[in-house]
């Protein structure tokens, strides 16, 4: 029967100089890990029950801004136009009369002096 | 483990559990990075310390150590441009080189001048060599084990394990610090 059991990952490097890098890799990387193992280190503050309040998962603090920043948008935008609507209509004719002027013989219907006829 | 945050004595014992069950791996994974001991230790405190915060934040994890696999990963990236813009082309295991003042005893210094051999052989392989090859030989990994926290499936663990060995040994024996493989 065929032995399904996977052997050692050093047997499957080979001959005995492999043995020798699987040692030196090791002796290597043990070398470089710190002796004592650091300890965890949490940043001192208080607990969730203790003087905090309300807490709110960040997502819904976020969703919260947008949709104030949207509204808030909004009312301005449509605070803006209608002060224009109110600021325009009332001078719209006498400001275009004053930007472009007839001269006062087309007004009267009378031709220029250089045209031809 | 689906992490989940409880009471605070019982989240801290929980952390503290997840903590001595990863932080091992997650070292391995940034010393595979940049073979510096110590760069390797502080990530693992910020992806542990950022852990912590979305456990605070009442944030759920449901595959922490993917979770911290993914986010050690990122923060050696990081790493590697703060580092470029602090040591120009530098990388910082160069510093590892640097000796100290004090003469070391003749088979201490043999061991220091093999040891930085190797270091700059793992420098010339890809991350990934180096990857599976720090769990592997710094933590005694079996094949599964590096599977787990590679994603990937043994088989493959067992074949580029044996690839990353070869190339490696190639490599020392190239530079006089091992006999032929």
């Amino acid at each position: 029967m065929r032995n399904m059991e996977r052997p050692p990952l050093e047997v499957i490097a080979g001959d005995r100089s492999a043995d020798d890098v699987d040692g030196l890799l090791r002796e290597f990387f043990r070398s470089e890990m710190p002796k004592s193992w650091p300890e965890l280190k949490l940043p001192a503050g208080p607990g969730p029950e203790v003087g905090r309040g309300l807490r709110v998962p960040s997502r819904w603090l976020l969703a919260a801004s947008v949709v104030l920043l949207l509204a808030t948008s909004l009312a301005l935008t449509a605070s803006f136009r209608e002060k224009q609507g109110t600021a325009v209509r009332p001078s719209s004719r006498s400001t275009a009369t004053r930007a472009f002027p007839l001269p006062a013989e087309k007004q009267a219907g009378v031709p220029a002096a250089n045209s031809k006829q | 483990m689906n992490s989940s945050p409880s009471s605070p004595p019982k989240r801290h014992r929980d952390f503290e559990a997840l903590y001595e069950r990863h932080s091992r791996e997650v070292w391995a994974v940034v010393y595979a990075r940049w073979l510096n001991a110590d760069t390797a230790t502080d990530l693992t405190q910020e992806a542990f310390f950022r852990l912590w915060k979305q456990w605070e934040n009442g944030e759920r994890i449901v595959n922490p150590r993917a979770w911290l696999m993914r986010v050690t990963r990122n923060l050696a990236e990081d790493h590697g441009k703060s580092a470029f813009r602090r040591n120009g082309t530098h990388p910082p295991q160069t510093m590892n080189g640097v000796r100290s003042k004090e003469p070391l005893p003749l088979d201490r210094l043999e061991r220091t001048e093999t040891f930085a051999q190797v270091r700059n052989v793992l420098g010339e392989l890809a991350e990934g060599d180096r990857e599976i090859l720090t769990l592997r030989y710094a933590l005694d990994y079996s094949a599964q084990e590096i599977a787990d926290v590679l994603a990937i499936n043994a088989t493959a663990v067992h074949m580029r394990l044996s690839r990353a060995r070869q190339r490696l040994g190639e490599r020392l024996t190239a530079q006089g610090v091992t006999q032929s493989v």
